[in-house]
């Protein structure tokens, strides 16, 4: 195993990639998220979005203005139970 | 090394990639790989890190593995059936020695998606090919499951989240005359009372969190609220809540929507804090109620009142508690496949302490994203998300929608009572038949 700091553990990010991606002017949680991919894993931010919104408002002294956009689906949900859903027009 | 220290009750037999593990019945099938030993489930997406349940509960990615031919299912939410087939996916080898870890070994300083491989057209074509088969989880069904209808509910007031707040404002609206259906994606209700082994001391209710969890249950239930468990709420559609079950799809219309989410446990930047062995404070809580010992030395990392319980309860259980420092005071966690010793400062100096596993208890954070999709704002406090909902009464900039109990980071017991049964009062009193829906 090597010496690792994660940030993200469903898409692997690491704290270095966080600090690389602010170095690079990534410096709100959107910016960040899209640029290292934190969040957009398995667990869809429930793990990482409070620790990565730390560690850039400690890197940039800006208070975040809320977490990246929640949504649907709140857990991983089987097409099988999405493919009845009617679709209004 | 993890293990029961109760006796079975209701055993089943599953089949774990060849191997016979019994169960209990209905126990969650992460639960059960931990009592038998297994903390090492899986694999990670990128540098294949060995990867074990964190939370217990739906909220990390450690207990993906693949159940009865399906790929990616959270075992932490799957009830142990007799004859369940459990195969780790994503590895070449096994969970434990898998050869593609090798990736972790030959990027130690981590790998660039950015930069990596993008001077030469057709060197990145060979290096996505090769990304592709190593990256990602689980592969596709052995077979493909009939699409299964939707069902349509509707009711007064629709309650997300079965925990004290979710309990209180389900009961009270009942007692008002509403219509209610209080939705849990657990398989029990009473959220973190539930899990918490210790006592609770408020005004109208004291005893062990585990009794007034269930007496608060009997009481919604008494005034007529329905409570469904095992129903996780996945999207807000305005006045429709989409929530998904085992057996398929609900769309819940309603007119009035209780967001009580609760909190939840969330990523520390510790070195080795991916390990398997190294789980949530909460998660720990759940295995001990479930009659199992997270490990024989246990590091305990936090401070405060939950801290103490569980450092209580793991004694009581039989374990051993190799030490307890704040969250701080970790330099790093180390071990081979799972964790084996925590390196930690005091005064100055590091020392390395031995265990078996690792409980962190950090500052709990909102389970805000079903608040966020109904449009209430999130907002940034002490470090943590909070949904922005009246410690008084639960009210939020929208005016169909209450948020109580943790997710608005109220504190305690009793404030809770209040500022969810002021939930209730109000809501009763706009949906009061003859004047009107608002």
């Amino acid at each position: 195993m090597s010496k690792k700091v994660f940030v993200c553990r469903c898409e692997d990010v690491t704290l270095a990639d966080l600090q690389e991606a602010i170095a690079h002017g990534h410096r709100d949680i959107e910016s960040a998220k899209r640029y290292t991919g934190f969040g957009t894993g398995w667990c869809q931010g429930k793990q990482c979005a409070v620790l990565c919104a730390q560690v850039i408002e400690a890197a940039t002294g800006v208070v975040p203005d809320g977490p990246f956009t929640p949504r649907p689906p709140f857990h991983p949900v089987p097409l099988s139970h999405l493919a009845r859903v009617t679709v209004d027009e | 090394m993890a293990r029961r220290f109760l006796p079975i009750e209701n055993p089943v037999t599953l089949a774990v990639d060849g191997d016979a593990v019994t169960a209990v019945e209905d126990e969650p099938v992460a639960m059960a790989l931990a009592a038998s030993g297994r903390l090492v489930l899986g694999r990670s997406v990128k540098y294949h890190r060995p990867r074990g349940a964190v939370c217990y509960s739906g909220n990390c990615d450690g207990c993906l593995m693949r159940v009865d031919g399906v790929g990616s299912v959270m075992t932490c939410r799957v009830p142990s059936r007799d004859g369940m087939v459990i195969e780790t996916q994503n590895v070449i080898g096994s969970a434990e020695t898998d050869l593609l870890a090798v990736t972790d070994w030959f990027f130690p300083e981590g790998l660039d998606h950015h930069t990596m491989f993008t001077r030469f057209r057709s060197l990145n074509q060979v290096m996505q090919k090769v990304a592709r088969r190593i990256a990602g989880i689980g592969t596709l069904p052995d077979h493909a499951h009939p699409p299964v209808d939707v069902v349509d509910r509707s009711c007064d007031v629709l309650v997300i989240g079965g925990g004290a707040a979710g309990l209180i404002a389900a009961a009270e609206c009942s007692a008002r005359g509403l219509s209610v259906i209080l939705v849990e994606e657990s398989n029990r209700f009473g959220g973190s009372l539930r899990s918490y082994p210790g006592w609770v001391r408020a005004e109208q209710m004291k005893g062990d969190a585990v009794s007034i969890a269930a007496r608060l249950e009997a009481e919604a239930r008494k005034q007529g609220a329905v409570l469904d468990a095992s129903h996780a709420a996945i999207g807000v559609y305005g006045s429709v809540v989409a929530v998904d079950t085992s057996s398929g799809l609900q769309r819940i219309a309603l007119k009035r929507l209780v967001v009580a989410t609760g909190a939840r446990e969330g990523a520390s930047a510790i070195a080795g804090s991916d390990l398997p062995g190294v789980i949530h404070a909460r998660g720990a809580a759940l295995l001990l109620e479930g009659g199992i010992l997270p490990g024989e030395d246990v590091a305990l990392v936090g401070v405060g009142s939950f801290a103490d319980a569980i450092e209580t309860a793991l004694t009581e259980a039989g374990g051993r508690v190799a030490g307890r420092w704040p969250l701080d005071a970790i330099e790093s966690i180390s071990g081979g496949s799972q964790v084996s010793s925590v390196m930690v400062r005091a005064h100055d100096k590091a020392k390395r302490v031995r265990c078996d596993a690792v409980v962190l208890a950090p500052h709990t954070t909102a389970v805000y994203e079903l608040a966020g999709q109904a449009g209430v704002p999130i907002s940034w406090q002490d470090g943590r998300f909070v949904v922005q909902g009246s410690s008084a009464d639960g009210r939020t900039d929208v005016g169909s929608v209450r948020a109580v109990g943790d997710c608005t980071a109220v504190k305690g017991l009793d404030a809770v009572v209040r500022q969810a049964s002021s939930a209730a009062a109000q809501l009763a009193q706009e949906l009061a038949p003859g004047l009107g829906d608002t």
